[in-house]
């Protein structure tokens, strides 16, 4: 079920009545709505997937008890080992199987030797990157004893496959999100107020920003041997806002649909567009991946610590892996070796934490160099978004290398229309909103009540304006 | 949260008075369905012969130039499904019936509206025919198939500018003329579209014309299949496959079915570049070459 959709836009009033309905019940009957909501709403998909949710939750669950049983150095590393593989093991299948296996044929043939081996006709689980992490997380907060394991299974399968953020995130720790399980949730006006207005802010950045620029970023990438430098620089800005619109805008209606039902969610984007340097990009992108890369793969490997070899290779592991995780193709690989290249002088000089706070903090406007560095990390992440679109790592260099030709300074080919205005009113409402947790949270709070409404009224019509496109979310394929 | 409920409804009611508005004034601009289901359910007792299909025929078949009684109930991108229930809403009305004519053309076993990208058309068979198309609620309302954007000039161009908004002839046929496009392009991003890897909708699209022989043959009608002609750069970028597994199904389920015909024109050199209005569809000099083809067909008089 799509979130910009007419069925969930049936489906959530009927789950929020119904689950408020039941607060004054047992909470495990509250919790197993949730259950039948979230599988319902995956279902609506398809239902055949549900199996490996199900089976990826009494995994985990079994081993989080058996875990809990045993002290054992051993038994306690095969249970992990266990719940890793497995985990792992239906993501390879599903996710990298043929791409492997396509690449052990390239490199075999290299060698003069032709392999006949048939690629699968596999279909990739919708969200299965994202909940795999989910439960990982879990397993190995429980293994590292810093999360107690759970005996409440409803709990436990309400937290794997938690309708809002179960196909594209954030990817929720155990230890933020299973304790919201345990405890009666009480409904709470501002709260939910604020969630409705998150979801609506989500819904203008998916349907009027993100699916606007697919249009046009599809036409130029599809076509991109018709058009000259200027135009694919072009695209490659329309790309750029479409991924975080979509991406960003499914997080907020993510967040704020938990809120409704009372949970909180960690913030996965602050405004990651107006970083200083790549180090602050990546602190404020997907910043659920980010952190969960960082505490289960870059902190174990030693993280920033021992000499400039091992900083330097653990920054490539876990951009390369990071890259990786979004898709079986070379371009995300490519896509996050080159953020490593960005990242690791920043790290190797150590200023990779020297831009911490909100940019610009207090102020209406950012200093000149503060704009200068905005836009070099921006231009970078422009860029880098290429290989993230292009189809293979060829077609993303012959795009650069227009790009980079003096056809950059040629008239452009495509007729835009208003998408580059609703792309300035857009990054305005955001600059202006970019102290808090998503843009237009206390924006016009304070104004008179007909201003406010008028003003979320304009943002339902602008969604209504440009709905019909229903372009999927672009980070369901991951 | 009573408060909460009421101030969301409150909130939320004049949206939802808007698009309700909106769309009762969408629903009584006329449009090729609602005008096609008007003249069928008006006429069906008095047609003869009975074109179905998508834009190949709705472009490419004037019943003007046919003998018999004829209407055109082709729409654009309607599947083969939807000739079926079309067929099986007015098979009881369709008294005089003698035949039917119905493109099977290289997308026809592949493809599905329902499933297509123009899906957003099968809200018309919902809301106009009264045929359940899909289960998908946005087929169920005119404002929640298409964009606020383009439903407003709907009504604009309708009520404001008072435009013509039936695209076909009293008889069905899509009238409409457009400047030629380049035939050597459309062709082959045309080809390119028709072309599938693989269709899930195979086998149920096959079982579908026979279940349209089969209701022709109980109704003791008979069922001329043709493939539309296309340019030769259409022609050229088809896939070899695809096509024969057509042709080969065709084939098939007109020996199965003695009420049934075949005729191919996909490269029937008698259409000129001058007969298309681009690489798959026939401009009105074309479509009145294969509509007098189609009526000799039907008068038994010998093709030239």
């Amino acid at each position: 079920m799509l979130f910009n959709s007419i069925d969930f836009a049936i489906f959530l009033p009927i789950v929020f009545a119904l689950y408020w309905l039941l607060k004054n019940f047992n909470l495990k009957i509250q919790n197993l709505l949730i259950v039948a909501a979230s599988y319902l709403f995956y279902g609506w998909w398809d239902w055949r997937f549900l199996s490996l949710i199900l089976f990826s939750t009494i995994v985990d669950y079994t081993v989080g008890v058996y875990l809990s049983k045993t002290s054992h150095v051993g038994k306690r590393k095969v249970l992990l080992w266990t719940s890793i593989l497995i985990n792992l093991g239906f993501l390879g299948f599903f996710k990298y199987y043929n791409f492997f296996l396509d690449n052990f044929i390239d490199a075999f043939s290299l060698f003069g030797a032709k392999l006949e081996v048939g690629s699968l006709q596999v279909i990739l689980p919708v969200g299965i990157s994202f909940y795999t992490f989910q439960t990982l997380s879990y397993t190995i907060d429980v293994y590292r004893k810093t999360l107690k394991p759970t005996k409440d299974f409803i709990a436990f399968a309400a937290f794997v496959s938690f309708f809002p953020q179960l196909v594209a995130g954030p990817i929720e720790r155990a230890s933020n999100l299973l304790p919201q399980f345990y405890k009666k949730r009480e409904f709470n006006h501002s709260k939910a107020v604020d969630g409705l207005r998150q979801i609506l802010w989500g819904l203008f950045k998916k349907v009027v920003i993100a699916d606007n620029c697919a249009e046009y970023a599809n036409i130029i990438f599809n076509n991109s041997d018709d058009y000259s430098g200027s135009t694919l620089f072009l695209g490659a800005l329309f790309f750029t806002f479409q991924i975080y619109g979509d991406f960003s805008g499914y997080s907020d209606i993510a967040i704020g649909t938990s809120r409704l039902f009372g949970f909180n969610l960690q913030q996965n984007f602050a405004f990651p567009y107006f970083s200083r340097d790549i180090a602050e990009f990546w602190r404020r992108w997907h910043i659920s991946l980010s952190t969960w890369f960082r505490d289960y793969l870059y902190i174990p490997l030693g993280g920033s610590r021992g000499g400039v070899s091992m900083k330097i290779r653990n920054t490539f592991i876990i951009f390369i892996v990071s890259g990786f995780w979004h898709g079986a193709n070379w371009t995300f690989i490519v896509w996050g070796a080159l953020n490593a290249v960005y990242f690791l002088p920043l790290m190797l000089s150590n200023k990779n934490r020297q831009n911490i706070g909100v940019v610009a903090q207090g102020n209406y406007l950012p200093s000149i160099n503060e704009f200068l560095n905005m836009s070099l990390t921006f231009f970078l992440s422009v860029i880098a978004w290429v290989f993230f679109r292009a189809e293979n790592v060829s077609h993303a260099l012959s795009y650069l290398s227009e790009i980079f030709s003096l056809s950059l300074f040629t008239k452009m080919e495509v007729r835009t229309g208003n998408t580059l205005t609703l792309i300035l009113v857009f990054v305005i409402i955001e600059w202006i909103g970019r102290e808090s947790q998503y843009a237009i949270e206390n924006i016009g709070i304070k104004w008179k009540r007909p201003f406010r409404l008028a003003f979320y009224y304009a943002l339902i019509v602008a969604i209504f304006w440009f709905a019909g496109k229903e372009q999927q979310f672009i980070y369901f394929q991951f | 949260m009573k408060n909460f409920n009421l101030k969301t409804i409150g909130f939320l009611m004049p949206v939802v008075l808007a698009f309700l508005a909106l769309e009762a004034l969408i629903r009584y601009i006329p449009n090729d369905y609602s005008y096609k289901k008007n003249y069928l359910d008006d006429n069906a007792k008095n047609i003869e012969t009975l074109i179905l299909g998508s834009s190949h025929s709705y472009y490419g078949i004037n019943p003007e130039y046919f003998k018999s009684t004829t209407f055109n109930a082709s729409h654009i991108s309607q599947s083969i499904d939807l000739d079926y229930k079309i067929l099986q809403k007015y098979k009881d009305d369709l008294t005089k019936l003698e035949r039917i004519v119905l493109p099977i053309d290289y997308f026809t076993f592949y493809y599905r509206l329902s499933t297509g990208v123009e899906f957003w058309r099968g809200k018309n068979y919902d809301i106009y025919y009264h045929i359940n198309n899909s289960n998908r609620i946005t087929d169920k309302a005119e404002i929640l198939s298409i964009g606020l954007k383009k439903n407003i000039k709907r009504v604009k161009t309708h009520y404001l500018k008072t435009e013509e908004s039936i695209t076909c002839s009293k008889l069905g046929y899509g009238y409409i003329e457009i400047p030629q496009v380049s035939l050597e392009e459309t062709g082959k991003s045309a080809s390119l579209r028709h072309t599938y890897a693989t269709s899930i909708d195979f086998d149920e699209n096959v079982a579908m014309l026979d279940k349209i022989l089969k209701t022709a043959e109980d109704m003791e009608v008979e069922v001329i299949l043709l493939t539309s002609p296309a340019y030769k750069s259409y022609v050229e970028n088809l896939n070899s496959e695809q096509l024969k597994t057509t042709l080969v199904e065709i084939n098939r389920l007109v020996q199965k079915y003695p009420n049934s015909r075949y005729y191919n024109f996909l490269t029937d050199n008698s259409f000129m570049d001058l007969d298309f209005r681009d690489a798959d569809h026939l401009n009105s000099s074309g479509s009145k070459k294969l509509s007098l083809k189609l009526d000799y067909i039907i008068e038994g008089d010998s093709l030239n």
